[in-house]
């Protein structure tokens, strides 16, 4: 074991040191404290995601003995409890602690198999079975607007990026020029709508957790649309040009609010799509110099850039 | 002041800057931390992808050379030292990809010119590569898988790779488990490098995974209580390693206020549960759903039980850094959010819930 407390008392004792701070690592580093929520938040997500797929397999091998609707109404049930459960701390007014958060989202992934289940099963939306997802995605936004989860809003986002048909899969990649290209059509005007709602909730300043969460997925969607627009040469410059100017702009705002995550996406798919697009314009020839230059300008320009971040924090 | 990785006290200042941000600024000062940099976790894994591109281009432009993984290994290690020197960085994830990968061309390059190698001795070489970049750059990830190829070089020697046959699983079993036991009680003693604690850490909770999939390999099935005939060790052993490692583990870790013994118990359960897979006669969706449900309500009645600190012990988020785990939370319950439905045709419903991650989640338990 090693513990921090000599340098820690050597930080107390010095001017201007966040006293308060420093006594709590010390009780940290002490033993006098220990938090186990990490531990319980994994966990949680296990067992969460162990509980779903033990019901997924349920339903597969069981759709011939036991009832649809039997079925269906099981699934529902459980779900419905799992939202109750979630919904009690409010109504006691109280905080709903990390346990029930993630009773709330295997609510919300059981509702989505329901759903799904619902939809296959009965056919009830017809010819445009896959409206059940945007159904789907709207249910989940109201449901974590009502119980202010994050986790409950990620759902909700990669439904509606379901609905649009943006499946993170390596199948996709072998679609085509075409498929791809319509692809990245679609997750850049998703990444568009999720932008929009970021930028609403940093002006309304209503669920404000939720602004992080809109802007993660905007980003990963709108570089993966440039990317995907990339591998079909009739839209290959175009690609560039767009990941040129979203790269300049996701670095800016990474900048401007001192938030790591958003300089490395810029540094990261720009590498990469740069790399990509080495390989199908050079021969092997000089592919790997060119790329080996391409990686290494990267990690100067992020070595550089994570230097100003730092410079310039509070 | 070492030019060759930060002393033991400038990687104390080091850690306590990247475990406490509100402490961070006045710990990274120059005379604390020796000038030497790190990364986030984040920048570290971009980083690492990035030497990784690196490493692949290196060996992609000398690939009609003689020689070309020695030369391309030695090319990576030395522009692993002169990052190291000029930019003074550490656990960056540039260095440790190029120095792992350099050192396995050269492994690789070694085990290619040796005549007719034993397969054990094969491993054994090849675990020296990550071995040695663990042991160079402070990384305790490297050494554990150091110690799991290690593990295979136990159970390939004087064996044959093709024929399973042949392979000493139980030995590599035994050697894993011993390992495991060693971290374990030499973590209990005070180091002066919060690394070593790392690599030791990495042990704990890699060997009992390591040692429980060897002896999984080696058992002839898995126990039964209704078994026709009486059952064997061999048979018992999946299950009594990860059962053992998760009492000591919880006594250790709650004692020792350590995170990493909870870690190795956590993937003990997962490890103890699939052992004992066939011991009710449930279908494999009745005992993810049980379980599931037991772990479940087990953990939300421990978060509120320690909500409140308990001996110390809480569930409460105490200051640590914490930003990445939240996005860490947010791609978790993306990836695990169900795809899309059925489309015309498709026969049966394939929900899909939990298809990533998780043990079990996907049906294979």
């Amino acid at each position: 074991m090693h513990t921090l407390e000599a340098e820690l008392r050597e930080l107390r004792a010095q001017p201007g040191a966040d006293v308060a701070a420093v006594d709590r690592a010390l009780a940290l580093e002490s033993g006098a404290l220990f938090s186990v929520r990490r531990e319980l938040l994994f966990a949680l997500y296990a067992a969460a995601l162990v509980v779903a797929g033990g019901v997924a397999l349920l339903v597969r091998a069981n759709l011939a003995r036991i009832g649809p609707l039997a079925l269906l109404a099981g699934i529902l049930v459980a779900s419905a409890v799992c939202y109750a459960l979630a919904l009690r701390p409010r109504l006691q007014g109280r905080e709903r602690g990390l346990g029930l958060d993630y009773v709330l989202l295997l609510g919300a992934l059981l509702a989505s198999a329901a759903v799904g289940y619902a939809e296959v099963q009965f056919r009830w939306l017809g010819e445009g079975w896959s409206r059940h997802l945007l159904l789907l995605a709207l249910w989940h936004l109201a449901t974590a607007w009502l119980y202010d989860s994050r986790l409950v809003l990620s759902v909700a986002l990669t439904s509606f990026a379901g609905w649009l048909g943006l499946e993170a899969s390596l199948a996709r990649l072998l679609d085509g020029p075409r498929g791809l290209r319509h692809l990245g059509w679609r997750a850049l005007a998703c990444a568009a709508l999720y932008f929009a709602a970021a930028l609403w909730h940093r002006h309304s300043r209503r669920r404000p957790a939720f602004r992080e969460v809109y802007e993660q997925f905007a980003a990963h969607l709108a570089f993966w649309g440039v990317l995907a627009l990339g591998f079909d040469e009739r839209t290959r410059w175009l690609a560039l040009a767009l990941l040129v100017a979203l790269a300049w702009f996701t670095g800016r705002a990474g900048f401007v609010q001192r938030r790591e995550s958003l300089v490395l996406y810029a540094i990261g798919y720009s590498t990469f799509g740069a790399l990509a697009l080495e390989a199908q314009l050079l021969g092997r020839a000089f592919m790997y110099e060119f790329g080996l230059l391409t990686v290494a300008a990267a990690v100067l320009l992020l070595l550089r850039l994570r230097a100003r971040l730092k410079e310039y924090a509070p | 002041m070492s030019l060759a990785q930060p002393s033991p006290a400038q990687e104390r200042w080091l850690v306590l800057a990247a475990r406490y941000p509100a402490l961070r600024a006045l710990a990274e000062v120059q005379h604390r931390t020796g000038g030497w940099k790190t990364s986030s976790w984040l920048s570290r894994c971009l980083f690492f992808v990035l030497g990784l591109a690196g490493a692949s281009m290196i060996l992609g432009s000398l690939m009609f050379v003689p020689g070309r993984l020695l030369l391309a290994g030695l090319a990576m290690l030395m522009l692993t030292e002169w990052m190291i020197a000029q930019r003074r960085v550490v656990r960056s994830g540039i260095e440790e990809a190029l120095h792992v990968v350099g050192l396995g061309c050269i492994a690789a390059q070694l085990v290619l010119w040796m005549h007719r190698p034993d397969a054990g001795l094969v491993a054994a070489t090849l675990a020296l590569a990550p071995l040695l970049s663990g042991l160079r750059l402070l990384n305790p990830l490297f050494t554990a898988l150091a110690a799991v190829i290690g593990s295979f070089a136990v159970a390939l020697s004087g064996g044959s790779v093709f024929l399973e046959a042949r392979l000493h699983k139980q030995a590599a079993a035994l050697a894993c488990l011993a390992l495991g036991i060693a971290a374990l009680v030499a973590g209990g003693r005070r180091h002066a490098r919060p690394s070593h604690d790392a690599m030791l850490d990495g042990l704990v909770i890699a060997m009992p995974v390591a040692a429980w999939a060897w002896a999984t390999w080696a058992a002839p099935g898995a126990p039964r209580l209704a078994a026709a005939a009486p059952q064997g060790l061999a048979v018992w052993l999946p299950a009594l390693i990860p059962a053992g490692f998760i009492l000591a583990c919880v006594v250790l870790g709650v004692r020792r206020c350590r995170h990493a013994p909870l870690v190795a118990a956590l993937a003990c359960t997962a490890c103890l549960a699939h052992a004992l897979r066939a011991l009710t006669g449930l279908p494999l969706y009745w005992r993810l759903i049980l379980w599931g449900l037991v772990a479940l309500a087990a953990a939300v009645l421990l978060e509120h039980w320690l909500r409140r600190p308990r001996g110390g012990i809480t569930s409460q988020d105490v200051g640590e850094d914490s930003r990445h785990l939240d996005m860490l939370q947010t791609a978790g319950a993306a990836l695990a959010t169900p795809r899309a439905g059925g489309s015309e045709g498709q026969a049966a419903f394939q929900g899909k819930g939990g298809e990533f991650g998780g043990g079990g989640a996907g049906g294979r338990f």
